[in-house]
């Protein structure tokens, strides 16, 4: 992001303070890819191995990462 | 062929779905009308005007392919635990491409740029890096529409219709409405595939389970299936060796998905800059519905199915079908298995239209017809579209279905080398345009000879046996394997960066770049930023 300029306001790119929350969206990579985190059986829910309902659970919370991150860059 | 076994009201249902889209997909012509189509603005990007929901159709429709709702929870059926790598690798692919993919819609419509390798063109100023780019793209997208086929053939054997003429003419169809409506009728059609394939999932992991006895007894039977098989890298959890294997597939698998040309086509067709990163935050919605598919694989176990065999070998893309046979009504199977057929139908058409613009873009109209007309340009696409798919049925009526399956094995791996040029294109203009064209001949280079050094101790293989590269080649003590395409795109970075310090030592001059670091943020509406709109207003 390095040759982002800041023209007017209204529609420049965002600026520095903006694109510090993008490294939130690291947040559901190291969630899902560390996977001795989750490679277990228990704890169950609804007959579910914990390995498949914890993974299965990022999905809404990637969801709200991005969206958050969305928000805050988003121009307006 | 045989109909012994075909059953009337499932076939009928079948069939009347299939009709319905095909209507739909001429229809799709008229669909947001164009003043004509005959510009690959509008037949290959659909006029570049999809807002939010259709993009999240199509995208939807593009990246989550029949072939995956076939082939994922065939791999949890015979191998356990790795199948579902599918849920990470779509968990963590948008806050990835919700990153970039905005950078090269912005810089894409600033210059009329179609394809990726039209943007390594502008960008690099080298003509051979972008053809590299752009064989790369083909290269890797025929296997994949081969595969869409597997993903309907799967369905016709569990309907009892063994024979390749229903093939033929479900692939002569959508050839047809595709030459005529471009990227409009996929558009059209996603809706109804994803309408379909979200009814029938929730009703599968419902119901299913309740006639099994719940997902304690689901998993007690895949443990049972598991522990009795001599394979040690099975199982419902993942052993030790594999956990980097599995990490590593997803995250590679993650960073391949958006350089593949349909993935780009589908960003490309979209409004605006903001309509992606929306998206970005909305397609996760399908991985829930592909976990839970996922999971069908474990039922099939629990429900005793059995694969079909042909030609003496189990064909494990049939446990899902069969499934569904096996578990619901007739008329909703149908229904099911028209969703899974019409699943394949969209990314078909979607690859077969990013190929032919590949084609169109990046060979015919630069060595062939320097000066085509937009007019002769989408000719020229249309006509490379039957071609694309004449080869992908051939290729599945000639070789061995396994041979389809390989080949996209190693397409991921091939389409990986081109993201030093894409990816790090996008944001710097340090690489030089020859070291970029050495790494991806090094990328490639070892990522095939570490795919042909991979045996499979299961299925007897002696090459190309997986997408998992042993460690233990590298001299370490492990029985630890990593994904094959993460370790040949290490290479390939590792090159370009030497050859560039190389080539800059040397002083050899950069090619010219035709993009200026504002083009890479500009948003719809900025002057500049549409070019069909402001050729109109030339006129």
């Amino acid at each position: 992001m390095s040759d982002q300029r800041n023209t007017s306001k209204r529609d420049g790119p965002p600026g520095p303070r903006e694109t510090r929350w993008t490294w939130l969206l690291l947040i559901p990579l190291l969630g899902t890819l560390i996977v001795p985190l989750y490679n277990t059986r228990d704890p169950e829910l609804f007959g579910l191995p914990f390995f498949y309902w914890y993974q299965m659970v990022w999905i809404p919370v990637s969801v709200l990462v991005t969206v958050v991150v969305y928000r805050i860059t988003r121009r307006r | 062929m045989t109909f012994a076994a075909v059953n009337g009201v499932q076939l009928a249902v079948f069939i009347f779905l299939f009709g319905f889209v095909t209507v739909l997909g001429f229809v799709a012509a008229r669909w947001r009308r164009a003043k004509d189509l005959d510009s690959l603005d509008e037949w290959g990007l659909g006029g570049r005007s999809f807002g939010s929901w259709i993009t999240w159709f199509l995208l939807g429709g593009d990246l989550y392919t029949a072939y995956t709702f076939v082939a994922v929870p065939a791999l949890l059926f015979g191998a356990g635990a790795l199948g579902f790598f599918a849920v990470p690798y779509t968990i963590i692919v948008f806050p990835m491409v919700f990153l970039v993919a905005p950078r090269l819609w912005s810089v894409s419509h600033r210059h009329g740029y179609v394809t990726p390798a039209d943007f390594i063109r502008g960008r690099f100023g080298s003509g051979s890096l972008a053809l590299v780019i752009a064989i790369t793209g083909i290269v890797a997208t025929m296997p994949y529409i081969a595969l869409q086929l597997i993903g309907i053939e799967a369905v016709l054997k569990a309907m009892g219709i063994l024979g390749h003429w229903p093939i033929i003419i479900a692939f002569g169809v959508l050839a047809a409405y595709t030459y005529q409506s471009g990227l409009r009728a996929p558009a059209l059609i996603a809706f109804v595939k994803d309408s379909l394939i979200y009814l029938v999932v929730i009703v599968a992991v419902i119901y299913i389970p309740t006639q099994l006895g719940g997902f304690d007894d689901i998993f007690a039977a895949a443990d049972k299936k598991f522990s009795a098989s001599e394979n040690p890298g099975d199982g419902v959890l993942l052993g030790d060796a594999a956990v980097l294997g599995y990490s590593t597939l997803a995250f590679g698998s993650a960073l391949a998905l958006f350089l593949y040309p349909h993935s780009v086509t589908g960003v490309l067709a979209a409004r605006s800059r903001d309509t992606i990163k929306r998206n970005m935050a909305a397609l996760p919605v399908y991985s829930i519905m592909l976990g839970l598919l996922a999971l069908l694989g474990y039922m099939a176990i629990a429900a005793g199915i059995e694969p079909i065999v042909t030609d003496g070998k189990p064909d494990p893309n049939t446990i899902v079908p069969l499934l569904f046979d096996d578990m619901f009504p007739a008329w909703f199977a149908g229904v099911a298995f028209g969703a899974i057929a019409i699943g394949a139908l969209v990314p078909a058409a979607i690859m077969s239209i990013a190929a032919a613009n590949l084609w169109t873009r990046n060979i015919y109209k630069e060595y062939l017809n320097r000066d085509a007309t937009p007019a002769q340009e989408a000719r020229s696409s249309k006509l490379a579209s039957l071609v694309v798919k004449a080869g992908a049925v051939i290729v599945i009526l000639v070789l061995d279905p396994q041979f389809s399956i390989d080949l996209q094995l190693i397409g991921g791996v091939v389409i990986l080398q081109t993201l030093p040029a894409i990816v790090f294109g996008l944001y710097t203009r340090f690489f030089h345009a020859r070291a970029l064209l050495a790494g991806w001949a090094a990328g490639l280079a070892a990522g095939m000879y570490m795919l042909y050094d991979t045996p499979n101790a299961i299925t007897g293989k002696t090459h190309f046996g997986g997408p998992q590269y042993a460690l233990s080649n590298f001299g370490l003590d492990t029985k630890v394997a990593i994904y094959t395409g993460l370790v040949a795109l290490l290479v390939n970075i590792v090159v370009c960066v030497l050859v560039t310090l190389a080539l800059r030592a040397a002083n050899q001059p950069y090619g010219d770049d035709a993009t200026e670091p504002s083009d890479y943020v500009v948003e719809a509406g900025d002057p500049g930023v549409d070019p069909l709109r402001d050729a109109a207003a030339a006129r």
